[in-house]
Formats: C-alpha cells, sequence, structure tokens
C-alpha cells in the first residue's frame, strides 16, 4: 500500500545473480523477504523497480510471453501438498504440463520421469487418490507436478517443513540428485543451516528485505558473529568449531559435519599426545 | 513408584481387520517429569498420545490419568481437564477472532464463573508471555505466537499435564524457540508434566527421559545421553542424532574417551580438558 501509513518495502535494492546448474541456499529469519523474492522469479510478482532477467530476457518487457518464464523456472511453495486438487495422481501431476500445452504422449512421459524423480512407483501409484497418501508422499506429488513442467531453474519454499527425518532426508536427496544428475538449477529456501551449508554451493542470507550476505557456504558461515548478531543459527557442528577456534584450537571453522569435525579435532588431540 | 499417568500393556487399532498401531506399551510417567516421544511419521506416537487424554480408548490394557481409568466414560471430562493437548497446525486450533477469548473458551465451556475466568486467562497469557496481545486478532500472530495461545488455553483449564503432538513442526526456528522456552517454563518452574512429540533431536536433548517408538512399540527409553549415544540404531529406525552426539560418538570411537554428550557447552568444555591433558 504504497503512500499510505502500512506501505512496508518488501524488498529493497536486490541485485543478483544466480548461474545456471548452481545450487542456491537462501536464508533468513520469516518477514525477511525470501518467499517475495523467489515470487519475482518467475514473475509471480513484478518488481516494482529494477529488472528480472532470465536467460538473458526481461520477463517484464513488452512480448516477452510469461507463460515461457512460468515454464523455465518451476516453483514450490511451501506446503505444496496444500495445493493438491486432482481426483488421482497422475492427473494431479500432468495438470502443470497440460496447462502448458504440453502434447498428451509427452505429458505421460514427463510424469513418469518426475515421478521417478522422487521415487514414486507410476504403475503403483498413479491411479490412487492422492488424498490417501501419506503426508511425505503428497509432498513428492506436488514437487513431481512442478518438475513435469521440465523447468530448467527449480524454486523450493521449505520443501521439508513439517516432515519427520526420514521424510526430510529422502526429499532432500532427490533434490540433489536433480542438481547433480539433471543439471537443474537448485534455489532452496530453508530455515534449517546444516542442510543449507551441506548441499548449497552459495548461500544468500536476507534481511529485512536486503541481502546481507552471500558467498560459499564456507564465506558465509565464517561469519558466525555476524550471523548471530542476526539472530540466525551457525550449523550445529560449526558452532562448535567456532567456539574451540575461540579458545585456541588450531582448527578449521568452516566444518560442517561431524566426520569432518572429527578429523580436525583428532589431528589435535593426537597431535598434542605425540609431542 | 508414583506415577500420574500408567500405561499398561496397551493394545490399539483403528479398526478390527487392522493391526495394530500401538502394542503392548508400558510406560509410567511421574509428575513433573518432560518426556519427549521421538519416532518416524507412523510410528504410533500421536495414537499413544490421544490416549493419555482419553480421546482414545486402549483397545487391550488401560491408561491411568492420576489414578483414573481413561475407559470409565463418566470421568473422560475429569481428564481431559488434568491433560491439556496442543496439536501440530498453529491455524486449526484457535475458536475466536480475540486472543483472550480464546483463551477463554475452555473455562467457560466448565461453567466457571466469569471473574475466575478473568482471573484464568490473564494468568495463563502472562505465563505464555502473551499478556500484551490480549485483544489481539489471532490472525496477526506469527506461528509460535499461536502456538502459545493454544498453550494458554490449555493453561487455562489448570492442567496437571501438557501434551504436545508436534506443536513445534509447523515453526520456524525462532517460534521453535519460543514455544520451547515457555513450556521448559512451565515444567520447571510451574511443575508441569510435559509430553513432547517431535522430530527435531535438539527439542528432546531437554527431556529428562526420551522415549523412541517404533512401528506401534516403545524400542529404546532412557535419558536423552543415553538415547543419542545409540547412534547406529537411531539412523536404522529412520531418526537423526543431534550432530553434537555424533560427534562425540564418533571420537568415542577412534578410541577418545568421551561421555555421551549433547550439548555445545559441554563439548568444548570436554575437548578443552582433553586437551590440556595433553
Amino acid at each position: 500500500m504504497a503512500g499510505t501509513p502500512y506501505e512496508n518495502i518488501a524488498l529493497e535494492g536486490i541485485n543478483l545473480e544466480i548461474e545456471e546448474g548452481s545450487f542456491i541456499g537462501i536464508i533468513g529469519h520469516t518477514g525477511s523477504g525470501k518467499s517475495t523474492l523467489i515470487q519475482h522469479l518467475n514473475g509471480l510478482l513484478k518488481p516494482q523497480k529494477g529488472t528480472i532477467e532470465v536467460d538473458g530476457e526481461d520477463i517484464w518487457e513488452k512480448g516477452y510471453k510469461r507463460s515461457k518464464v512460468r515454464q523455465k523456472v518451476g516453483l514450490v511453495f511451501q506446503y505444496p501438498e496444500h495445493q493438491i486438487f486432482e481426483e488421482t495422481v497422475y492427473k494431479d501431476i500432468a495438470f502443470g504440463p497440460r496447462n502448458i500445452g504440453m502434447a498428451e504422449e509427452d505429458v505421460m512421459e514427463q510424469v513418469k520421469w518426475a515421478m521417478k524423480m522422487v521415487a514414486l512407483d507410476f504403475d503403483e501409484l498413479k491411479d490412487i487418490s492422492p488424498f490417501d497418501l501419506s503426508g511425505g508422499q503428497r509432498r513428492r506429488i506436488a514437487i513431481a507436478g512442478v518438475l513435469a513442467m521440465d523447468p530448467k531453474y527449480l524454486v523450493l519454499d521449505e520443501p521439508t517443513a513439517g516432515l519427520d527425518p526420514r521424510g526430510r532426508r529422502e526429499i532432500l536427496a532427490h533434490i540433489y540428485s536433480m542438481y547433480r544428475d539433471r543439471g537443474i538449477t537448485i534455489i532452496l529456501v530453508s530455515h534449517n543451516m546444516d542442510e543449507v551449508a551441506r548441499l548449497a554451493d552459495k548461500i544468500i542470507v536476507m534481511e529485512k528485505g536486503s541481502i546481507s550476505l552471500s558467498g560459499t557456504p564456507e564465506e558465509v558461515f565464517r561469519e558466525g558473529g555476524r550471523l548471530r548478531e542476526k539472530g540466525l543459527a551457525l550449523p550445529a557442528i560449526t558452532s562448535l568449531m567456532t567456539r574451540l577456534k575461540e579458545n585456541g584450537w588450531p582448527v578449521r571453522s568452516n566444518v560442517f559435519t561431524a566426520d569432518e569435525a572429527e578429523r580436525e579435532i583428532l589431528k589435535v588431540l593426537r597431535g598434542n599426545g605425540d609431542a | 513408584m508414583e506415577y500420574q499417568i500408567r500405561i499398561n500393556n496397551l493394545y490399539y487399532k483403528y479398526s478390527q481387520d487392522q493391526e495394530w498401531v500401538l502394542k503392548n506399551i508400558n510406560l509410567g510417567i511421574k509428575k513433573g517429569e518432560f518426556i519427549v516421544v521421538i519416532g518416524h511419521n507412523g510410528s504410533g506416537k500421536s495414537t499413544l498420545a490421544k490416549h493419555i487424554n482419553a480421546l482414545l480408548i486402549p483397545v487391550q490394557g488401560n491408561v491411568e490419568v492420576m489414578d483414573i481409568d481413561t475407559r470409565d466414560q463418566s470421568r473422560v471430562w475429569d481428564i481431559r481437564q488434568k491433560v491439556g493437548m496442543v496439536f501440530q497446525n498453529p491455524d486449526n486450533q484457535l475458536v475466536a477472532t480475540i486472543v483472550e477469548e480464546d483463551v477463554a473458551f475452555g473455562p467457560e465451556n466448565q461453567g466457571i464463573a466469569p471473574h475466575e475466568i478473568r482471573n484464568r486467562v490473564d494468568e495463563a497469557l502472562r505465563a505464555v508471555e502473551l499478556y500484551d496481545y490480549r485483544k489481539h486478532g489471532p490472525h496477526l500472530l506469527s506461528g509460535g505466537q499461536k502456538q502459545r495461545v493454544a498453550i494458554a488455553g490449555v493453561l487455562a483449564m489448570r492442567p496437571e499435564c501438557i501434551v504436545l503432538d508436534e506443536a513445534t513442526a509447523m515453526l520456524d526456528p525462532q517460534g521453535r524457540k519460543e514455544v520451547m522456552e515457555i513450556i521448559t517454563k512451565l515444567n520447571k518452574h510451574e511443575g508441569k508434566t510435559v509430553i513432547h512429540i517431535t522430530h527435531f533431536m535438539e527439542e528432546a536433548a531437554r527431556a529428562d527421559r526420551v522415549v523412541v517408538m517404533d512401528n506401534g512399540e516403545i524400542v529404546m527409553e532412557g535419558t536423552p545421553e543415553t538415547v543419542f549415544s545409540e547412534v547406529n540404531k537411531l539412523k536404522a529406525l529412520g531418526l537423526d542424532v543431534p550432530q553434537i552426539a555424533e560427534l562425540a560418538y564418533r571420537l568415542g570411537k577412534s578410541g577418545i574417551e568421551m561421555p555421551n554428550i549433547l550439548d555445545e557447552d559441554e563439548m568444548v568444555m570436554e575437548l578443552c580438558r582433553l586437551k590440556s591433558l595433553g
């Protein structure tokens, strides 16, 4: 509501380049602008100032067909299973590709492929009502529905929210293989620092509608103090290693996994023993 | 041993031709205990929770809440007053358009006198640190705040025990932190028994006791330190281990003498102690 006392700038001065084939993690508090930002990526929101280019084309230029960007950039919202509405798994996943006018035989191939990508058995599930399936399965159906449009870029808003640990691991493994094996560019919005640190090759930290920090996980989590000031947690292991370093340990603090941390710690403890 | 809640040889299934959803559950919960229940989806956690306030009645065995058998239908409302439940979705539990009216809903239904309701609502909202929000519409609150309103609604019934069924699952880290702080405070300072079902292993680290469920049975039970030292077993059950616990386990396997540790502070202290021994 511009020009009123309720005016609230949701995003300001964002400059961002996303390379093809990369895995981007976006972190930040609720209300920091993450979801607003990603809705700009496929033209759901129009910037009031500035431009959005996808594959070198300004998506808001006259003559640009917005349906093109909707297909190129797949957007998976939070709790996407709430948007499932069709009677069968097949119809639900096929909705997107049909909607963009794909030929029916191609639709079938796309649905098969998309289901395979998220480890759903096509023959077993295609005629079942999605509402008879578990929450984790419905989530995967919803992701398959976006994937079936064959996007080049896939944006996911908190895809693991509300799932149990096994469900979280499975979804992340599927997303990671889309990136690694299929070369799909992934943009993952997450509150889970451990997830982002392990998977992303670039992290973007949002704060009050702006990008306050960005870089490789190593670069971003090296700024432990700054992140803590913003009220963002470090990955548990990074936090521990940062504390050890502050206590004079000659260890790296840009460590994200327990086995890396183990190696670093053993070096110091055993090194001492030998001396 | 004096138990507030006793679950004896409990079996449950949702329909006759189905398999058991809960099998031979035995569990005693003491007054003022903080229990965390973990297990993957479908392991029976929520079904178990619903037995504690008589939303479900055992098919075999029984559940006693402060010596009342949940099978005794005439006492159902006594049990529901003593055991309050908070559910997963913050948007599905609030019924009124104003925070304080929502909190008053339970005691109003009990037919409590208006001035007493006023006292209870104020007290409950102060306990969840939302007194200043008492005139707000719930839709203007964050997820964490909504769950705290739901907790206040339970508190206004003056329960002995609060059961939280994945009440933090849909919250962001800030909201989770708020809810965990409130329930820890209610447990430590007001002596409320807390039974918290969660998928977040860091939350389990705060419990007096962790109960692990799989396939309708209790498969592990103990302090967080002992339960989370069983890294391989938990992973086989599809569960996570807090990263610090996993590191302690790995260092132990590599021959570093290490107690079971879950907490970052303790880990820093222990490692610094080991280093100084050289």
